[in-house]
Parts: C-alpha cells; sequence; structure tokens
C-alpha cells in the first residue's frame, strides 16, 4: 500500500529526470550518422560507392581498432592520450625487430604488439599502483614513446622489406575484404567477448562505475586498471605494426595526433568519461562517424587545417551531448 | 514551553493539502500545523508523504489543492526561492557547505562584508563570531569546515539558514549521520534556535530521539495524517503502531523477543570469528568473538574505532599488528578478497559511498561481489546464470523492484540496502559484518531487515552490528561490546540490559574506566 506510492513516486521523479539528463544516446549517435551520408552523398556521390565504402572502412580500422582498447580504460574510469605514440614506437620497433634480429614477420609483429603492451604496463601500474591521474601519466608516455621512436630510428624511417608481413596485416584480401577491416573485425569480437561477456567486462564497469564499491566487493580494482591499460597498449600496437605494413616502412613520427580521432571515437560512441558507462556498438558507430567524417571532408576537398577544426570542436560537440 | 492553546496563531499551516502524480494520490488532504518555538516532529515510513509536504513548505511541489499559510496570511509558493524569502530554510546534510572554507566564509557567502569588491575578513570574522555567540552555535570562525566533524557541520548549516533570518526550520534526518554522542550538540542548537520564536520541522525514523526533543508529532500514513500526538502523552511503542499499522508493530517486537532468546548455535567449538590483540591506526589490542549463530553489537561513538575495526577485519584498512582467526584458524587478511575467501562480508556504512554502483542494475550490483562464482569455463560469463541467482535473491530477501534489471538509483533505501546485503549470499557466509545496516531505511523495511539477518543468524553465521540507533540493537543483538576511543571498554549481555538507557549508561561508565586505566 505505502509501498506503492514509494516506488511509484520515485520512479516519476526519477524517471523524469533520467529521460532529461540521461537520454541514452543512440538516437543522437545514429542521426549524426545517417546526416553525415546523406550530407557527403549530396555534396559527392562516389561518397556513396562501395568502393569508397570499403575504403573508409580500411582507413578508419586503426582508429577503430586503437578505439576499442581506449573505450575499456574510459569505461574503467581513467584515460590514454598515449595511444597515437604508442602506435608509432610499436610499429618502429617491430620494424627494427625484422631488420636487426629476425626476417620472420610473425616474431617481427609480436614484438610490435609487446612493446606496446610494456607502454601499456607502464601506463597501468603508474596509474594503478602509484595512483598517479591517468590523464598526467599518459601525456607524459604520449611525449616519452614518441621521444624513444625518434631517438632509435635517429628521425629517418625504418623500411619493411618481408612481403608476408606486408600481405598478413595490410595488403592481402579476405573474401574481398581488406584484411585490416578483418583485423578490425577480430579485435571488436575480441573486444565484444571481454566486455560483455567476460568477467573483466562486468569488473571494468564496476571499477568505473564505484571504485570504492567495487573495492568493498572484493574486486582486486588495480589489476582491472592495469589490464585495461596493457590492452590498450597492445591494440595501439596492433595498428603500429598495421601501418608499418601499409608503407612498407615507418616514419617514427607516424600518426600524430590521431589520439584526437581514437578519443574522438570513444566518447562520440556514448562512452562517459567518468567512467562506468559505455558499450562496443557505440564505440564502433563513434568510429564510423569520425571515419566518414575524414573521409567526406578529403572528398569535398576541404583544406585539412579545417578538418583538424572541425574533428576538435566535434569532441568538445560529443563530450557536451554526452555528459551524463 | 506552552504552545497551542487553540487562540495562538501558527507559524506556518497547512490545510486540505492534495498533491497527485499521474495516478498517484501523494498526499490526501493533508493538515499540518507549527507554532513559534516549537519543535515539531513529521513521521511515517518512506512514501508515507513526508517528503513531499516537506516538498510543498519549500516550494518544491505546487499543491493541487488545499492552503498553505504563514502567520494566517495564506502563501502561493511557485519556487523554492519563494519559500525561502518567507522565512522557510531546509537544513540538509551539509550539501550546501564548501568544505574548503571556513565557518565564517560560508556563513557568509554570497553576503560577504566587501569593500570596493574585495573581501573584508576581519569584519567577516568578527560578525561571524558575534553571531555564532547570540545563537550559541559552539563554531570557531576560523574553522575549516572540511576539519569540522559532521555534527557540527550540520550546526554550520543551521547558523547559515539562521543567518538569512529563517523562522521555519525544516531538519531532515539530521542524525542520520551522527553518533550518539554528537546528537546533543544537535539537539542543543536546535532548542537555542525554538528559544528565539523559531518554529522546527524534525524529520526523522529514530524514534527516541524524536521523543526527546520534539513538543508534537504528526504521523503520516499512506498520503494521509494518521495521528498527531503531544509528544509527552505518546510512548515510542504507540508511535511506532501508528506510524506501520498494527501488524508490522508486531513483527518488531517479536524482534526483540528473538533476541533476548538467541544464544550460540555451538559454544564448545571454535569462535568464527575471533580477534586477539588487533591494532591498526584506530583500534589498539581489540580482542573479541563471536560464535556461530551468535549477534554481537558493537557499541561505540563515531570515531570510537568501530568502523576501522569492521574494516581491518574486511582487509580494506592495513593491520598494524595482532591476529584474526576463523574457526580456530589463523586468517591472513590483506584484501577484501582474503576476506571473503574466509566467508567473512562487510555490508559497509555508506551503501552510496562504498556498496553500489547507483547507476548500474540490480543484477551487475548483485553479482559484482561473486563474479568467480559466476564464471564458466576459464573467463567466460554465463548471463542466465547470473539473472538466475540474482531472481533467487531478490525473491528470497523480498526487494521490492519492477524487475532485476532496474537500476539503484530507483530504489527505496531500504530495497538498496537489502541488495547490498544480498550481494553476500551468493557464497558461504560465516562471518556477516553490518555497518549501520538501516541507515535512512524506513520503519517497515527495517524489520524485514531485521528478520533476514535473524534468519542468518540461526543459519549459523555469525552476525557483528555497528549502529549509533540503540533500538536497533537492543531488538538485534543478544551480546554487545562497547569500544571508545579505539579500544574495547566492555561487554554485556542482553539480558543484563533492559533498554536504551542501560546501554548508554554502560557506554560512558566503561568509557570513563577505561581513561582511567
Amino acid at each position: 500500500m505505502s509501498e506503492k506510492i514509494t516506488t511509484t513516486n520515485e520512479g516519476l521523479t526519477l524517471g523524469f529526470k533520467q529521460r532529461v539528463v540521461a537520454s541514452d544516446q543512440p538516437w543522437f549517435l545514429y542521426g549524426a550518422f545517417i546526416l553525415l551520408v546523406v550530407a557527403f552523398t549530396i555534396a559527392n556521390p562516389i561518397f556513396l560507392s562501395s568502393g569508397n565504402l570499403l575504403n573508409i572502412l580500411n582507413q578508419t580500422a586503426l582508429v577503430t581498432i586503437m578505439a576499442c582498447g581506449v573505450g575499456l580504460v574510459i569505461i574503467t574510469g581513467e584515460i590514454d592520450l598515449s595511444v597515437g605514440s604508442v602506435l608509432a614506437l610499436s610499429g618502429v620497433s617491430a620494424a627494427l625487430f625484422m631488420q636487426g634480429v629476425t626476417q620472420n614477420w610473425f616474431l617481427g609483429a609480436l614484438a610490435g604488439i609487446i612493446v606496446g603492451s610494456l607502454v601499456g604496463l607502464v601506463n597501468g601500474v603508474l596509474t594503478a599502483r602509484f595512483l598517479i591521474p591517468s590523464f598526467l601519466v599518459t601525456l607524459g608516455t604520449l611525449s616519452v614513446a614518441r621521444g624513444i621512436a625518434l631517438i632509435v630510428t635517429g628521425t629517418s624511417p625504418v623500411l619493411v622489406t618481408e612481403p608476408t608481413f606486408w600481405a598478413v596485416f595490410a595488403e592481402a584480401t579476405v573474401l574481398g575484404i581488406p584484411i585490416p577491416i578483418v583485423w578490425t573485425i577480430v579485435v571488436i569480437a575480441i573486444t565484444w567477448l571481454l566486455l560483455h561477456f567476460g568477467i573483466i567486462g562486468r569488473r571494468i564497469y564496476a571499477t568505473g562505475g564505484n571504485l570504492s564499491a567495487a573495492k568493498f566487493s572484493g574486486i582486486n580494482t588495480r589489476a582491472v586498471k592495469i589490464f585495461v591499460f596493457v590492452f590498450s597498449g597492445a591494440l595501439a600496437g596492433l595498428a603500429g605494426v598495421i601501418i608499418a605494413a601499409r608503407g612498407h616502412a615507418i616514419r617514427p613520427d607516424v600518426a600524430s595526433g590521431i589520439e584526437l580521432d581514437v578519443l574522438a571515437a570513444v566518447i562520440l560512441g556514448g562512452t562517459s568519461l567518468f567512467g562506468g558507462k559505455g558499450k562496443i556498438y557505440g564505440i564502433i558507430l563513434g568510429s564510423l562517424i569520425i571515419g566518414i567524417l575524414n573521409n567526406g571532408l578529403v572528398l569535398m576537398g576541404i583544406d585539412p587545417s579545417i578538418q583538424l577544426t572541425i574533428k576538435g570542436a566535434l569532441v568538445i560537440i560529443a563530450v557536451a551531448f554526452g555528459r551524463r | 514551553m506552552t504552545i497551542q492553546n487553540g487562540t495562538a496563531m501558527p507559524l506556518l499551516s497547512l490545510k486540505d493539502i492534495d498533491v497527485r502524480f499521474g495516478s498517484v494520490h501523494a498526499l490526501r488532504g493533508a493538515d499540518f500545523d507549527l507554532f513559534p518555538g516549537e519543535v515539531h516532529g513529521l513521521l511515517g515510513q518512506n512514501g508515507a508523504g513526508k517528503s513531499t509536504l516537506i516538498k510543498v513548505i519549500s516550494g518544491v511541489y505546487k499543491p493541487l489543492s488545499g492552503d498553505v499559510s504563514i502567520d494566517g496570511v495564506p502563501q502561493h509558493f511557485s519556487s523554492p526561492r519563494d519559500s525561502r524569502n518567507a522565512g522557510i530554510a531546509v537544513v540538509y546534510q551539509s550539501l550546501s557547505l564548501v568544505p574548503s572554507l571556513t565557518v565564517a566564509q560560508n556563513l557568509f557567502l554570497g553576503i560577504e562584508p566587501s569593500f570596493l569588491g574585495f573581501v573584508n575578513s576581519r569584519a567577516l570574522n568578527s560578525r561571524a563570531r558575534e553571531f555564532l555567540a547570540q545563537h550559541k552555535l559552539p563554531l570557531r570562525p576560523e574553522q575549516l569546515v572540511s576539519s569540522l566533524p559532521f555534527a557540527y557541520r550540520q550546526l554550520c548549516e543551521i547558523g547559515k539558514a539562521l543567518i538569512t533570518e529563517a523562522r521555519i526550520l525544516i531538519l531532515d534526518e539530521p542524525t542520520s549521520s551522527l553518533s550518539k554522542a554528537e546528537e546533543p550538540i544537535l539537539f542543543d542548537a536546535v532548542r537555542e534556535a525554538t528559544r528565539k520564536g523559531i518554529g522546527v520541522i524534525y524529520v526523522s525514523h529514530r524514534l527516541s530521539e524524536v521523543m526527546d526533543l520534539t513538543d508534537r508529532v504528526t504521523v503520516f500514513r499512506d498520503g494521509e495524517n494518521a495521528g498527531r500526538f503531544n509528544t509527552p502523552d505518546v510512548t515510542i511503542s504507540q508511535l511506532v503502531s501508528v506510524i506501520v499499522g498494527e501488524k508490522l508493530a508486531k513483527n518488531v517486537a517479536a524482534a526483540g523477543e528473538s533476541a533476548k532468546r538467541r544464544r550460540p548455535i555451538a559454544t564448545n567449538e571454535p569462535a568464527a570469528l575471533e580477534l586477539l590483540n588487533v591494532t591498526n591506526d584506530v583500534v589498539s589490542n581489540v580482542n573479541l568473538s563471536i560464535q556461530r549463530g551468535e549477534i554481537l553489537g558493537l557499541i561505540g561513538s563515531i570515531g570510537s574505532g568501530r568502523t576501522e575495526l569492521l574494516e581491518s577485519v574486511f582487509g580494506v584498512r592495513k593491520l598494524k599488528s595482532g591476529t584474526i582467526m576463523c574457526n580456530g584458524k589463523v586468517a591472513n587478511i590483506h584484501r577484501p578478497q582474503d576476506a571473503i575467501n574466509q566467508g567473512i562480508k562487510l555490508v559497509p556504512e555508506d551503501r552510496h559511498e562504498y556498496g553500489l554502483v547507483d547507476d548500474h542494475d540490480i543484477e551487475s550490483n548483485m553479482t559484482m561481489s561473486m563474479l568467480p562464482l559466476l564464471k564458466t569455463f576459464g573467463f567466460l560469463f554465463n548471463s542466465p546464470e547470473s539473472k538466475a541467482f540474482t531472481t533467487k535473491i531478490v525473491d528470497r530477501l523480498k526487494v521490492k523492484t519492477p524487475s532485476i534489471s532496474t537500476k539503484i538509483n530507483k530504489l527505496s533505501g531500504g530495497n538498496q540496502q537489502k541488495v547490498v546485503i544480498g550481494k553476500w549470499l551468493g557464497s558461504d557466509t560465516k562471518v556477516l559484518l553490518l555497518d549501520e545496516p538501516t541507515a535512512g531505511v524506513d520503519v517497515g523495511a527495517r524489520a524485514e531487515i531485521y528478520k533476514i539477518i535473524n534468519q542468518l543468524a540461526d543459519d549459523g553465521t555469525a552476525v557483528l552490528v555497528c549502529s549509533s540507533d540503540y533500538d536497533e540493537l537492543l531488538q538485534l543483538c543478544s551480546r554487545f561490546a562497547f569500544i571508545s576511543d579505539g579500544a574495547i571498554s566492555g561487554t554485556a549481555d542482553r539480558s543484563q540490559v533492559k533498554d536504551e538507557k542501560d546501554l548508554h549508561n554502560i557506554l560512558e561508565t566503561s568509557r570513563g574506566r577505561a581513561s582511567h586505566v
């Protein structure tokens, strides 16, 4: 009797507030997505050709792969700004490893991914064990990793001469699909499994949702945080390997500023910067929007400096809309 | 003090107030009045209409029909600002204070004495000192609010209300974060305010303090007036019957009876939990033991080390020295996971801070603590199993919710607390540590939580309860331990204790003894 009033009463007030403030934003995301596609198609009909669509997916592969890692970090309530530099250091490491140690494409790629994971480990340990805010830690490693990449290469590009390496990470196709897209699908599948079916996924949500409550529930929140940073580092490593294979060489200053695209994708995808909220489909959609935007702006012949401005503004707008 | 002789003009009067939310009739013909210099208790379960009435008075809700008048003059509040301008102040639980500022800066926030846009801090402090002395508030103007204990922060809140010349103070659950020892500080401030002719509306779940402090009480049930009494004319048990209705009142009384009868399940086996000379940064050389099936009440004021002791047993606070034994074996507890593996579970004091992820659903909260048990091969999470577990616990604890995917922040306090307890029921619970298990929980849900705790003890769990609510401890516990200044100062059996006064006396005398030694 009185209970009925309790639930309905609170349900009403909270429910209304929730609807206004927290409107789970797929409509916003889908709307933006459709709007972009329509606008770019009108501006240049080539946009909607199957060739261009595959091209978009291929170009977006790197951002999507890294967004999966950074997405998990952000759901944990932390942030990873270092992925662009980690990508460069990993790509350079893979290339140098194949030049100096072994021609084997697999070991070369593994070396790149391991270097990425190690930087992630440093990020994770400094954040979780030494309680330095991840914003500062990863801003530091952003600079450190890029610096090391420049030092070990003497600032010049490193050639990649192994054709199998080119094929496996950049040039082969599976059922007509360029292999970077296949790698992206693999990464999405793994992240999806971890996040929505893995125990680690529940722990990630709990840690980001309420750190103290997670600790008091017996969750090793340090380990969770270290895991997501290592995961993010490893995926940045994979992205570095793909970029090295794509260009048959890698420059130590490659992909600088790509962390902005990655963060924009994750945030645009509805991931809460406060932690505890975010979905894999949001991250994918966010990445696609960034990819389409990049591609469409190029097709429209817009100046790269203006592109940069538009993307930056978009991040701010996304945060404003997505703030919950 | 003398009041309401029928001819005096009430300070505030509400007549025949109706409030509806959609199809729900939150208030039906509610009446309420408040005289100058009176403390008027407002009682009722969650959802009975108390908060709605407060929100009508403070201008948050507009009633569908009915009259609100101040000094006999009809009022039409269309916003909280209108209500504030009419001299009504709601004292929130230190929500409106800036912790990094001093008492004086907080009091004069926005109305600082200034010269050319610069704050005149000397004038600020001296005016604050004058004001605090005038209202007999035991605060120093230069103190940082962040350094104040909770009770004093609330005094600062009250001061903030008084400085705006409020004539009606609304205190909503002001003692829920105070210890027994701190309560008099608040009560003195309230009485001092009434001496100046201010009317106080006092909302609380704790009936003993309502008896101490109020002149009259009004009880709401199901959105209607259920009774109005002059406080000296009623007893707590009469009030409980009016608040919950006859049936539930019996449950509450029955719980107290079962506490008196409760005995450990087996006394010849090693204790379920035994603490030997446990010392951390707050408590020192604590020795305690609890048998299976026992409910031990740990009594002490805030700052006595009771919460910190529980935290060390649960592995969230570092142990300096001493031993924790489980069933006669030494337990090495360094993290919560170690405690959980031993079957030791903690229901923390502040469920929002330490117990729940408020905007996640019931299922993910309930399973948060038992993920390792739900894994199928290796790491894959078995979703049906987690749903089945959650549904089972929700049924067992009678959590009132539309579904297990309802978000925590849509549940009432009592149901949230049930989820926190439910979190620990998935695996074998040998020792259950409860810190303020019914803070912010209404009387009806309280009885249900007592039932759950009793059931667990009957099934062989050793239970340790910390609470500032002595009535609660009397209803639950078969034995008591007293803690002050980080040390156990005494113990008592339930049979040695008649009422709350006894508990209070034992705590005070044992504290005196401890400080002598």
